[in-house]
């Protein structure tokens, strides 16, 4: 009885009842994410800096953004990144004066003339494929977690990859040119089913 | 007149009474009556030494292994048996509001046991239920929403509607018996603990269910994989024990073991005689792992077709026991005390159903007891019984607490025909106010 | 009528005391108590067994001999007058009881009743040949063939001996 009330001890511990990262409830009955933890499929992630936590993962804080899935978050300058209209509102920072359209006549505020992607901040990549070049804003929704692709519905980031990554990613991208946003490439992975091509990291396109 | 009215009242009693002796007598001498060593012509001593021939072939095939001496293709005798049970229940009161169904006619248990002596003290026993299951039942354990409806449409009957039922392999194991300290046994068992889930079979056990906690199954009620057990004895003392290694806990633990982690347990228990009858103590463990988890496709950086595995919940976990049943004469009392300690793995924990803000379940202990007494008279096997149970569930569930009463009868006019009549009732602890479960249940149950 | 109620008191308490009993068997019309002997082969190097091994041996658990071998105990048809007798003196059971055991034993799994035979004479004429059973008779219908156990050191022959 000795050795099983030992093994008792080994299995429960009444004062650590929760994971890394967890604290009991007030009411003591379930484990909930730290302030400043993710919720993932199994347990919490710590965000890190100008993170804060999302759907599954760590999301950019307001005014962060990342230049790719698994990079970190970089501050974006508060005009960069502004909603604009060619018709009725354009750019008025004398930075970032360039309202490149992703829709109809509205888009968003940049700057252009860029050579490299060191050229731009807030994680904005230089866009060499059409001049006049420009800071291209990452895709919206890239890297969001999801289980399915209705979760992505709304963004730019329309392909939710349920067989690797579990997370939104660009579909629609040509391979050649390869137009997805700097620090992914373009894979056409239509032998395996993929309707259309995505933008995947470097290095995870097999074809 | 007077003289003559109180002969008459005299008359009128002796006979009451000595009617009531009678019957008394007549009840008692039945099984007497039937002991009248029925005499029959002695038979020829050829035919003596037939009947000792054949039954020493029996008995000898039977111990040997083997076909039967007299049958050259082997033939070996099946034992076909079981039990089934039909029961009436009305929820009473406030209870009957927290469910569609308040009074309703069941089949509950419908189990075949086939049994073999394979000879040289080998021995098989399969049971298997028989269920009107899956139909009628949930596959929400909140017991919210919609029933199955199993009915199809019978080609061979104008495509008439019929609705199919299903089959749960209660145990399928082989045993072996080397020595009365040692017989192994492999397959499907139950699990070698407490009173309730060895007594199994519902002519058997006293009440018209089982009690909350041995439900719970704090303990899994059968495993899959290696029981050892054995017993010596001590004067009027028998000490017992068993061991086991299994797959343990998981979503197909009969077949698959998820987790290459066996499951070890055992129980050992005192039996002791006097002529206070008999008084039986046991205590039981049990640890495993629980997982489950589920293999994904994928195509890994150079192009090849990759599997992952997704662990969907795992757990380690001890369960302990105690148990003590006494019986002395008609009386009979017995107790389990069951524990049960849950630690999720930190890559198996899984989210909580509770409501509120998304989160996790936590590490748990739950625990319970129940005891139990009552009293077999010799009319009609009548035996009133009372018990009370208590239940703390672990902290994640829905069910924080609970304790249950229960007083009932049970009869057993013949030995394979049990008749019980049960008031149960139970309290809940919930968040919310939940009116208590008050029930009537009558139940027939029989074996065969 | 004191002397008439008193009998039918006497009615009531005697029923009701019947009804209250453990339900212990108590044959109505019992003959003389008649000694049972407990039998093995002439060869046997058993001669001695425990009231305690002799009842756990017949309610079907395993039990063996000093040479380590199982025994087989061989029972009487119900409701044969020595089998009813055995089982209320050793098992303690009646008729129905000893149904009801067996029954519920085969309901958790474990093993049945022991083998039957149709009479206590052809019980010995087995016992006589096949090494390792056991059986039960009267001492008086005990052949010479076989041998008569000591239980718990008595034999049917004297006085404070049990099972009969």
């Amino acid at each position: 009885m000795p050795l099983l009330a030992a093994a008792a001890g080994c299995t429960y511990d009444p004062n650590q009842r929760c994971d890394e990262n967890q604290a009991l409830s007030s009411d003591g009955r379930q484990c909930i994410c730290v302030p400043g933890a993710a919720m993932t499929a199994h347990g919490c992630t710590l965000c890190g800096a100008n993170e804060i936590p999302g759907n599954g993962i760590c999301d950019c804080a307001p005014g962060y953004s990342r230049p790719m899935p698994s990079a970190a978050c970089q501050a974006a300058p508060a005009a960069l990144g502004l909603a604009c209209d060619t018709a009725s509102a354009p750019c008025t920072d004398p930075a970032y004066t360039t309202c490149h359209v992703t829709s109809g006549t509205t888009g968003y505020c940049t700057s252009a003339g860029c050579t490299t992607s060191s050229d731009c901040s807030g994680g904005y990549a230089c866009d060499t494929t059409t001049p006049p070049t420009f800071c291209k804003r990452p895709p919206v929704g890239a890297g969001q977690a999801c289980q399915s692709n209705a979760e992505c519905a709304g963004t730019e980031a329309t392909y939710c990859d349920l067989t690797v990554s579990h997370q939104c990613l660009v579909q629609g991208c040509t391979v050649t040119p390869d137009n997805c946003f700097s620090g992914t490439v373009c894979c056409d992975l239509s032998k395996f089913g993929v309707a259309q091509p995505i933008c995947v990291p470097p290095g995870t396109c097999p074809i | 007149m007077k003289a003559h009215r109180g002969n008459s009242m005299s008359k009128l009693l002796i006979s009451v009474s000595l009617l009531a002796s009678f019957a008394t007598a007549l009840w008692a001498g039945q099984a007497g009556a039937q002991t009248a060593d029925a005499r029959t012509p002695t038979p020829a001593a050829n035919d003596v030494e037939a009947q000792v021939a054949a039954e020493m072939a029996a008995i000898q095939s039977q111990s040997a292994g083997g076909g039967y001496a007299s049958d050259p293709i082997g033939h070996r005798r099946l034992d076909l048996y079981g039990f089934a049970d039909f029961s009436y229940q009305r929820l009473l009161g406030d209870s009957a509001a927290v469910t569609p169904s308040t009074s309703t006619f069941a089949i509950g248990n419908l189990n075949l046991y086939m049994a073999s002596e394979l000879g040289d003290e080998w021995r098989s026993l399969v049971e298997v239920r028989f269920m009107y299951l899956p139909n009628g039942g949930q596959t929400n354990p909140s017991l919210v929403g919609p029933t199955t409806d199993t009915t199809v449409f019978d080609n061979n009957d104008f495509g008439r509607p019929v609705q199919w039922g299903g089959i749960h392999i209660e145990r399928a194991w082989l045993e072996r018996t080397f020595h009365k300290l040692l017989t192994v046994r492999v397959g499907h068992w139950l699990t070698p603990y407490g009173i309730w889930n060895v007594d199994h079979g519902s002519p058997v056990v006293i009440g018209v269910g089982r009690p909350f906690i041995v439900g719970e199954e704090l303990f899994p009620a059968s495993q899959t994989g290696i029981e050892v057990y054995g017993t010596t004895d001590i004067n009027n003392l028998q000490l017992g024990y068993h061991l086991t290694l299994s797959n343990g806990r998981g979503p197909s633990p009969t077949t698959a073991d998820l987790d290459n982690n066996k499951a070890i347990g055992g129980r050992l228990f005192l039996r002791h005689e006097s002529a206070f009858g008999t008084l039986s103590v046991g205590t039981a463990f049990y640890r495993g792992q629980y997982t489950n988890k589920h293999v994904e496709l994928g195509v890994d950086g150079k192009g090849a077709t990759t599997t992952v595995t997704v662990t969907d919940s795992q757990y380690d976990e001890l369960s302990l026991s105690a148990d003590l049943k006494w019986q002395w004469r008609g009386l009979l009392v017995q107790g389990e005390v069951i524990e049960n300690d849950v630690a999720y793995t930190p890559s198996g924990r899984t989210v909580s159903v509770l409501a509120g803000a998304p989160a996790f379940n936590s590490d748990y202990r739950r625990w319970g007891a129940y005891g139990l007494a009552g009293y077999r008279f010799a009319f009609l096997g009548a035996m009133p019984y009372a018990g009370v149970g208590y239940y703390k569930e672990g902290s994640s569930s829905w069910i924080p607490k609970l304790w249950d009463f229960w007083l009932g009868l049970n009869l057993r006019p013949t030995p394979r025909v049990v008749l019980k009549l049960q008031y149960t009732f139970v309290h809940f602890y919930l968040d919310s106010p939940t009116p208590d479960a008050k029930m009537l249940t009558a139940q027939t149950a029989w074996s065969f | 009528m004191r002397a008439t109620f008193m009998r039918l008191l006497l009615g009531v308490v005697g029923f009701a005391a019947y009804l209250l009993g453990d339900g212990a068997f108590h044959p109505a019309n019992a003959e003389s108590p008649v000694p049972l002997a407990i039998v093995v082969a002439k060869n046997s190097p058993l001669t001695n067994i425990s009231r305690y091994e002799l009842k756990h041996l017949y309610l079907g658990e395993f039990v063996t001999g000093p040479d380590g071998k199982r025994l087989i105990p061989l029972n009487q048809m119900m409701p044969l007058r020595d089998r009813v007798a055995f089982d209320a003196a050793v098992l303690g059971l009646s008729a129905e009881q000893q149904a009801t055991y067996w029954i519920d034993r085969r309901i958790r799994g474990l093993s049945g009743s022991p083998r039957a035979v149709d009479s206590g004479d052809l019980a010995q004429r087995i016992v006589a040949r096949l090494d390792g059973t056991v059986a039960y008779l009267p001492v008086s219908a005990v052949r010479p063939d076989v041998k008569i156990l000591r239980v718990d050191g008595k034999l049917p022959t004297d006085p404070d001996y049990s099972i009969q």
